[in-house]
């Protein structure tokens, strides 16, 4: 006697379909979302690896949201040392004009007041704030950098120009790992060493007094050449973050093209399993639907 | 006159194989039915004359035709795939709270932290990138609290579940060993119903629990946990006991006065145990490490600054003093935005003797930031200690996933191997059918022609009846 078979075929049925039925639901929940991970169980290494992929993405944005805000602050400081360097030059040619010995009294009190006048120009200039801040305070950004009072010795003399900032310069993170300064102090710039503002103060006081005025444009060609060395800091730091956005940029493709590698599906094969999975659901109901259609009985009557 | 009451013997042995086939075809769709077979024998002859007469058939028995190596079989991987399933249920709620992806999960609230430092740095006076600061804190504080109190609530409802399993475990213990009290009395003839049921009382009992099953002499069985404490022996059954473990909250089981919690295996109890105790506790453990790491590197750093107002910085998060219950305690401490410490300089006296502070300062936000960078969790980063997290419970989930599959897949080829030894065919059954009713149509037939022979010799050969 052959072997018994299993008379219930019932039972193959429904863990056919139970099981077709799983392919497609898992197909179809692929091709819907578009992705291959859908929870981590699916694929734990990638899925682990997409959260790190997902925390450089989230690191990309906010670079690029430092590097527009830090540019504006580096624009308005450059065009304000552009503002700085003109104002000094003007200053030069009002000296070598207060130089010429045919000149009147009044007429070298007349260029003093001018010079004065570049003076405190240039005090707002080095005053520059940005978004609230002053951008030449060093990291005392809240303080006004630059205040002046007058000449005790003589009140018809120039202002006493000061510095209240700090002599510090802030850092800021424009990639991972990558932080550029964003300032120079205005003690880099203005005051200290070749003091554009005591230069100043010395062209009209020796205008003014008809005092030693050639000796008094040199330090101020002196602050002059100083202030356009260090306005190059700007220069170099607006192509640094220019470069930096534009590797930002790439890199955001790159994270997502990794992403999609990581937890995204294959169109192609998707659809193709999305396919395979109906197929092989129809054949399945198919089956199931011829079960038992015939017994002995029907040809017992 | 012998050959009328053998006649007879065959319409009774006709009418049992009738009656056996008629119950088969009713129970074809019957769960747990084991078919049933009439088994015959001659009857012993009689000698006569130096001739041996047969007497006839007798029934001996009904029996039913079943496998127990198979049945065993069965509950046995009934018992491994309940377990991996009640596992994997509860931990696919588990992972779907870290499906980063789609979502959920701390990445976001994470990086949102650092990032918020980061950009801060930036501008360290600006008090919408301050308040931005103390947003973000909030939210990785509150999405640390929120899934601390989802994997308690799924802790909970486990406990629940362990509960209500072993109340179910006793119940069908008890019904076993009624079973059993019936089947020592019973006779060998009528016992295949009862077999049938304690045989499906024993498969749902492998769905809750792994069990040894020994077969005693008497009929009865023996049914004890995985880790041999006794269930059922004999008409007595034991219970299992339940009591909260005063030092996690955590139901555990007993029985006879012995914890047995972590001893069981197989069935949905043990898959419930291992899901609450291995699976939600260590991820709570995890994310406990987790937010008290973030937060003790963050609170040191933060302390080292200094204020928008010059003051020395307080602790950003407020967390309990040992590692266990910070992710559902943590809350962040500062307030006010002007609280932030970006700056990691103290305040100096200016020439004029006024107080400089550097408010511009952002090393200290910095250097908040450059705490993600760091091994500052379990000797890690942050961000990789938590995808690792997310790595390893989705291995867990995947592996059980899987293994309840194949258990599963088992499951349904044993059954088909059961149901090939003790499921009814309709076909076979058919041919019985015909197989009695002929035998029982001749078998009267003889009655027929007995009936005529004798009447013909009582009446000397004139008929008298048709």
């Amino acid at each position: 006697m052959s072997m018994r078979v299993n008379p219930n075929l019932y039972l193959d049925a429904t863990d056919a379909l139970s099981l077709t039925q799983s392919n497609e639901d898992q197909a179809m929940r692929q091709l819907s979302s578009g992705r291959r991970v859908n929870s981590p169980s699916d694929d734990p290494a990638a899925a682990a690896e997409n959260v790190g992929v997902l925390y450089q993405m989230s690191a990309n944005d906010t670079f690029q949201q430092n590097i527009s805000s830090i540019s504006g602050g580096l624009q308005t400081a450059d065009s304000a040392l552009n503002s700085a360097v003109n104002l000094l030059t003007q200053a030069i040619s009002l000296g070598v004009q207060g130089g010429n010995s045919d000149l009147t009294d009044a007429n070298r009190q007349q260029l003093a007041q001018e010079v004065q006048d570049i003076q405190s120009q240039l005090m707002s200039v080095a005053n520059t704030s940005y978004q609230g801040n002053y951008l030449f305070a060093g990291t005392a950004t809240s303080t006004q950098p630059y205040t002046s009072s007058p000449d005790p010795t003589d009140s018809s003399n120039a202002a006493i120009v000061t510095y209240n900032g700090d002599n510090n310069s802030t850092q800021a993170e424009i990639s991972n790992g990558q932080f550029m300064q964003t300032n120079l102090p205005g003690s880099q710039l203005f005051s200290g060493t070749s003091s554009a503002f005591a230069a100043l103060k010395n062209l009209s006081d020796a205008l003014q007094s008809n005092g030693d005025v050639g000796s008094a444009i040199t330090s101020l060609q002196t602050a002059l050449q100083y202030v356009t060395g260090q306005r190059t800091f700007y220069g170099t730091a607006l192509q640094q973050v220019q470069s930096t956005e534009s590797f930002l940029n790439s890199d955001k493709v790159e994270l997502s093209s990794e992403q999609n590698s990581l937890i995204g599906i294959d169109m192609d094969q998707a659809v193709t399993n999305m396919q395979q999975a109906e197929v092989a659901r129809q054949a399945a109901l198919a089956a199931a639907s011829q079960i038992d259609q015939n017994s002995l009985l029907d040809y017992l009557k | 006159m012998g050959s009328l009451s053998i006649a007879l013997g065959g319409l009774q042995a006709d009418e049992s194989g009738l009656s056996v086939t008629s119950n088969n075809i009713s129970n074809i769709n019957t769960k747990g039915y084991t078919r049933q077979v009439v088994e015959l024998s001659e009857q012993s002859p009689l000698e006569s004359g130096g001739l041996s007469y047969g007497t006839g058939v007798s029934v001996d028995k009904i029996t039913s035709v079943r496998d127990t190596i198979l049945e065993q079989n069965i509950d046995a991987a009934t018992q491994q795939q309940s377990q991996s399933q009640a596992y994997t249920n509860a931990m696919t709620q588990v992972q779907s709270m870290f499906n980063d992806s789609s979502g959920t999960g701390l990445q976001s609230a994470l990086s949102g932290f650092y990032n918020s430092f980061t950009q801060l740095a930036t501008n360290p006076t600006d008090s919408a990138e301050r308040q931005a600061v103390i947003s973000a804190a909030q939210t990785l504080a509150s999405t640390f609290n929120q899934m601390a109190g989802n994997l308690n609530n799924i802790d909970a409802n486990l406990d629940t579940q362990v509960g209500a399993d072993v109340q179910q475990i006793n119940s069908l213990a008890s019904q076993i060993a009624s079973l059993n009290g019936q089947l020592s009395q019973a006779g060998q003839q009528d016992n295949n119903t009862l077999l049938d049921q304690r045989d499906q009382l024993v498969q749902q009992l492998s769905g809750l629990t792994g069990v040894t099953i020994t077969n005693n002499s008497d009929g009865t069985i023996s049914v004890a946990t995985a880790n041999g404490s006794p269930l059922v022996s004999g008409a007595q059954a034991s219970t299992l006991t339940t009591a909260v473990n005063p030092a996690n909250g955590h139901v555990d089981v007993f029985a006879q006065g012995t914890d047995i919690t972590s001893a069981l295996s197989g069935g949905d109890l043990a898959g419930t145990i291992q899901a609450r105790d291995q699976g939600v506790g260590a991820t709570l453990s995890q994310l406990d490490t987790l937010a008290a790491g973030i937060a003790s590197s963050a609170n040191t750093a933060h302390e080292a600054g200094y204020d928008l107002n010059g003051n020395a910085g307080q602790a950003l998060f407020t967390v309990p003093s040992s590692v266990p219950g910070t992710a559902s305690a943590i809350s962040v401490n500062i307030t006010s935005p002007d609280e932030i410490a970006a700056s990691g300089t103290a305040p100096t006296i200016g020439d004029d003797g006024t107080t400089i502070t550097a408010s511009g300062d952002n090393s200290n936000a910095l250097a908040i930031a450059a705490l993600q960078n760091q091994d500052n969790v379990g000797g890690e980063k942050a961000i990789d200690y938590y995808s690792n997290l997310v790595a390893q419970l989705g291995s867990s989930v995947s592996q059980a996933t899987a293994n309840s599959t194949a258990q599963q897949a088992a499951i349904t080829q044993l059954q088909q191997q059961l149901s090939s030894v003790s499921g009814v065919s309709l076909d076979e059954e058919s041919v019985n059918l015909i197989q009695y009713q002929r035998a029982y149509q001749a078998s009267a037939q003889v009655i027929s022609v007995v009936n005529t022979l004798m009447s013909d010799a009582i009446n000397l050969g004139v008929s008298t009846s048709a």
